[in-house]
């Protein structure tokens, strides 16, 4: 039987079933039996902070809580070590920053500094706007090929060591991780269809926006691949440079070519393949704006992303049209955003529905 | 009887899959697939999100059942003879 230490989120009868089948081991009855428990308590708490934050209940709050010192300015963070175990969140770390595993101190590190990113850039107190707790396991599983965020949490894999190597290693990686929480917060995409396709858009722009950030790179320097620092031996020696390319996602040099115009759109498709005609809308509008993408294209993306309008459904066109609104009331002085905008939207398939927006 | 497994999803969203006998794998792993293969209720997705899914299809001398079973509860030994070909 699995390790149990994962969240369970099979129907709670079919736990139940399988808790009392006699032909599984008592071992493995007991565990299932005591995750029911735990998974409705975690369930619980879960969607009750992602609610409020989601329903404003905290924002409208916010202001006064933080003048009276109750939210955290700086939001905690702290690493936890599986220790090559899939039980989360693991071991904690004491001192990560510090740490003599350099997984840790790279998690930990790299954490604060989206921390940083976030506050500076868009004046966004950690992922709930709340100074939530930033919590990231490290070494999860056995050469485990992935990352994730789990609803309250990063948690990486050490990599097979061939394919791809320790997930920590690649800056992008954690921004995205991190920003799924942010899009859980706000927005909350759902995770099929259009909406998944966007959600893991958002995290991939994002992503390469704080990889660029810490580089201090103009949109013109910036490179626009991510996973590219997580990629093994192997798939660099069959010439492959990153897991997807923003500028142009069917390249066959990354490992996960994606379409990247919405005629494109695969019906069905997983969330990582039609990410690539947003990315690719990301990409054409903050060149065509220029300067650094954090500094423009990245605030409409975000405006948009945390709207009001904004909703968990939300396709791609919807999506396109709260940026292009965004770019006229962030910058109405200035028509070479909306112009980048909208040119972007329309070149991957996505014109103006209404000219008057 | 034997197993298709196929991968979905993860950060990287490539797809990984292996065909495995029934005999080959450890009998409470076995078990543990049959009774997930056999639910009657379907299997919500794992929170978050980059979480990997399994769509497991058993083909048996009486027929094909094929269910998508989230990376939460898929047997560990049994994910793991899933790798990905580049």
């Amino acid at each position: 039987m699995c390790d149990h230490g994962g969240r369970f989120i099979v129907p709670t009868g079919v736990l139940r079933k399988l808790a009392e089948d006699d032909s599984l081991p008592a071992q493995s009855r007991q565990a299932i039996r005591e995750s029911i428990a735990v998974e409705a308590a975690w369930r619980g708490l879960r969607n009750a902070h992602t609610e409020a934050v989601q329903s404003s209940l905290l924002a409208r709050r916010i202001a006064g809580l933080r003048v009276a010192g109750v939210l955290a300015s700086v939001p905690a963070v702290t690493v936890y070590d599986c220790k090559n175990t899939q039980s989360l969140p693991g071991s904690p770390v004491s001192n990560p920053g510090k740490s003599s595993d350099i997984t840790a101190q790279r998690a930990f590190d790299t954490t604060r500094a989206v921390v940083d990113f976030y506050r500076q850039c868009f004046g966004r107190n950690s992922v709930d706007d709340a100074g939530m707790t930033l919590m990231s396991s490290i070494h999860y599983g056995v050469r485990y090929d992935n990352a994730f965020w789990n609803g309250s949490q990063m948690t990486y894999g050490d990599g097979d060591g061939q394919v791809f190597t320790d997930f920590t290693k690649s800056d992008d990686v954690i921004g995205h991780e991190l920003t799924h929480g942010v899009t859980q917060f706000t927005a909350g995409l759902d995770y099929s269809g259009e909406s998944g396709a966007l959600n893991e858009s958002v995290s991939d722009a994002f992503g390469a926006m704080f990889h660029q950030w810490r580089r201090k790179q103009t949109v013109v320097q910036a490179d626009w691949l991510i996973g590219a620092g997580v990629l093994g031996p192997v798939a660099i020696a069959k010439g492959y440079t990153c897991l997807r390319n923003m500028a142009q996602p069917g390249s066959p040099h990354c490992l996960s070519p994606q379409p990247s115009q919405y005629s494109e759109y695969i019906s069905g498709g997983d969330p990582h393949e039609n990410s690539g005609i947003p990315n690719r809308a990301f990409y054409l509008a903050a060149t065509t704006i220029g300067g650094r993408s954090w500094e423009k294209a990245g605030k409409v993306w975000y405006a948009a992303l945390t709207s009001t309008d904004a909703h968990s459904s939300m396709g791609m066109d919807e999506f396109a049209t709260l940026t292009r609104a965004a770019a006229r009331s962030l910058f109405p002085r200035d028509r070479d955003v909306y112009r980048g905008v909208d040119d972007a939207w329309t070149r991957v398939g996505i014109p103006a529905s209404d000219i008057s927006v | 009887m034997q197993y298709i497994i196929e991968r979905r999803g993860g950060f990287a969203g490539l797809k990984a899959s292996c065909t495995v006998d029934g005999d080959a794998l450890d009998r409470d792993d076995r078990e543990t697939l049959e009774a997930l293969i056999d639910s009657k209720e379907p299997f919500d997705r794992d929170p978050g999100a980059d979480r990997y899914t399994y769509v497991v299809t058993r083909e048996s001398p009486s027929g094909r059942t094929t269910r998508e079973i989230p990376e939460s509860v898929m047997p560990r030994t049994v994910a793991s003879v899933v790798t990905a070909e580049i």
